[in-house]
C-alpha cells in the first residue's frame, strides 16, 4: 500500500467509512500490537490497548491533520494507552499483592528456554528504566522506528530522543551486565 | 554542541550503521582518540547485542485466527461506542457527579440559596401586604369541597361586585349632581351588606375578614346617604375609599379568588 493509497483511506475514513478504517486497522494492528506488549509485557493488555487505541483513533479522526504521519499518530495514541495501562498495573499490584510476587509476575508470561529467558531479564530490565527512556528504547531500538517519529510520537525534540537512548541503553547494560560473559 | 557531545548523541546511529559516510567518518576519526566515547560505543554493541538476541515479535506469538478478527474485534467496539450516550451526555453525567462528589459544600450552598430565594418569591406572592391570605390550614387540610368552593365563589363575587361599586363612586364627579341617580348604587350596597353578613359566618381567612369590615362600614354608609344630604356623603365616602386604600384590597383580594393557579396553590397547602 502507498502513502497516496493511506491517504485515501484516511480521508474516507475521516468522513465514516468503516471499511476504509478496517483497511487502515489491519495495516497497522501487529506493529500497534508490539509496540503495546513492550510497554505492557502482558499479551491480554496488549490486546486490549491496541484495539482501545484504533477505535480513540477512529473517533479522534476529525482532528487529525496530517502534520505527522497516520502510524505515528496512531503510535502516540498506544504509547499513552500503554503508560496508562503500566501504571494501572502497578497500582493494582501494589494494592493487592507484595512486592516479591510482583516480580514473579511479571516474567511469568515469559517462555521456557534461553530466548524466554534473555527476554524476561530484557523486561525486567526494560521495565526499571524511567519512563522516557523506555519509551525511547523501545520504540527507537526495539521497534525500529526513526529518531524523527520517535521524536514526533513522545513529542521531544531529536536531540532529547538521542540523549535518552543512550543513557537508556546504557542503564540497561548495567543491568543486563551479568549476561554480558554469555553474550561475549 | 562540542565534537565530544554531538558524537556521543550519534553513537546509537553509528552502532547500527544509521550515519551517511561523511558522519561516519566523522565519528570515527573521533572514536580514534576518544577513550571516553570509545568504551561507550563497546558497551552500546554490548548492550544492542542482548537487545537483538532478546528481543522477539509479540504479534508472531499470537493465532492467524486472533489477526483475522482483530479488525473485526474493533469495528465492534467503534460501533458499540457509537451507540452509547454521546460525549456531551456523558460529560454532563460527570460533572454533575464530580461536582456532588468534589463540591459538595458549594452544591448545598447552591440549593439552599436558590430554596430561600423561591420561598421568599412564593411568600411575597402570597403575603404581600394588604392582600388576603391563603384559606386557613385547617381548611385546606379537611379537603376541598364542594361547600368550600361555594363560599370562595360567593366571596369573589362580594369582592367583584363591591370593587365595580366604590370605582363608580371613585370616579363620580361631584359637579354632575347624580345624587337621584344613587339609588341602584344603595340597593347594591345593601344586598352586599346582607351577603357580607353570610361571609362573616364562614370560615375565611382574616385578611379578607378584616377586609369586609371595612367595606361594610363604606357600605352602610352608602345605603343610608341621605337624599338631601348626597354630596357630602358621597365625598366622606370617597376619602375612606382612599384613606383606605379599598379598590387596591380589592384588587387583590379578587384575584387571590378567581386565579385558576393561586386557587391551587392555596388549596394544596
Amino acid at each position: 500500500m502507498t502513502a497516496a493509497d493511506e491517504q485515501h483511506l484516511i480521508q474516507q475514513a475521516k468522513q465514516g467509512s468503516h471499511e476504509a478504517f478496517r483497511c487502515l486497522v489491519e495495516r497497522h494492528m501487529k506493529q500497534a500490537y508490539n509496540i503495546a506488549y513492550r510497554f505492557v509485557s502482558d499479551h491480554d493488555d496488549a490486546d486490549e490497548v491496541a484495539q482501545e487505541a484504533f477505535v480513540r483513533a477512529f473517533r479522534s479522526l476529525g482532528s487529525f491533520r496530517g502534520d505527522a504521519g497516520f502510524s505515528t499518530w496512531l503510535y502516540r495514541i498506544v504509547v499513552n494507552l500503554s503508560l496508562n495501562q503500566v501504571r494501572q498495573n502497578k497500582k493494582r499490584m501494589e494494592r493487592e499483592i507484595d512486592p516479591d510476587r510482583a516480580v514473579m509476575i511479571s516474567t511469568a508470561t515469559v517462555a521456557p528456554g534461553e530466548q524466554g529467558i534473555l527476554t524476561g531479564h530484557l523486561q525486567q530490565a526494560l521495565n526499571e528504566l524511567p519512563t522516557l527512556q523506555r519509551s525511547v528504547v523501545i520504540l527507537r531500538h526495539i521497534d525500529g522506528l526513526s529518531t524523527r517519529e520517535v521524536s514526533q510520537i513522545l513529542h521531544c525534540s531529536e536531540g532529547t530522543v538521542k540523549t535518552h537512548l543512550f543513557r537508556g541503553l546504557k542503564k540497561l547494560r548495567a543491568k543486563l551486565h551479568f549476561l554480558k560473559e554469555e553474550v561475549d | 554542541m562540542n565534537a565530544h557531545s554531538k558524537i556521543r548523541q550519534q553513537l546509537f546511529d553509528y552502532a547500527v550503521g544509521g550515519l551517511d559516510i561523511a558522519a561516519r567518518k566523522e565519528a570515527e576519526a573521533h572514536l580514534a582518540t576518544c577513550n571516553s566515547c570509545s568504551s561507550n560505543l563497546k558497551a552500546l554493541r554490548v548492550s544492542l547485542n542482548i537487545l537483538q538476541r532478546a528481543s522477539h515479535d509479540p504479534s508472531a506469538q499470537r493465532t492467524e485466527q486472533f489477526w483475522n478478527s482483530f479488525a473485526y474485534n474493533v469495528q465492534d467496539r467503534i460501533r458499540k461506542n457509537e451507540r452509547e450516550p454521546s460525549v456531551s451526555a456523558l460529560s454532563l453525567v460527570q460533572g454533575i457527579r464530580s461536582l456532588l462528589v468534589f463540591r459538595r459544600p458549594y452544591v448545598i450552598g447552591a440549593g439552599s440559596a436558590a430554596a430561600a430565594l423561591i420561598a421568599a418569591i412564593l411568600a411575597w406572592t402570597f403575603m404581600a401586604p394588604d392582600q388576603p391570605d391563603l384559606l386557613p390550614r385547617n381548611q385546606a387540610v379537611a379537603g376541598h369541597t364542594a361547600e368550600q368552593d361555594t363560599s370562595a365563589r360567593r366571596i369573589s363575587q362580594y369582592f367583584r361586585k363591591s370593587r365595580a361599586l366604590l370605582v363608580g363612586l371613585s370616579n363620580t364627579n361631584p359637579s354632575d349632581h347624580m345624587a337621584l341617580e344613587l339609588n341602584d348604587e344603595k340597593e347594591l350596597s345593601r344586598q352586599l351588606v346582607l351577603e357580607s353578613r353570610y361571609l362573616k359566618r364562614q370560615p375565611i381567612d382574616p385578611r379578607s375578614s378584616r377586609l369586609i369590615d371595612d367595606l361594610d362600614k363604606v357600605l352602610i354608609k352608602l345605603s343610608n346617604t341621605n337624599q338631601g344630604k348626597e354630596e357630602p356623603d358621597i365625598e366622606l365616602i370617597r376619602s375612606g375609599i382612599r384613606r383606605e386604600n379599598l379598590l387596591f384590597k380589592l384588587r387583590m383580594a379578587e384575584f387571590a379568588y378567581t386565579d385558576p393557579l393561586i386557587t391551587t396553590v392555596k388549596n394544596s397547602f
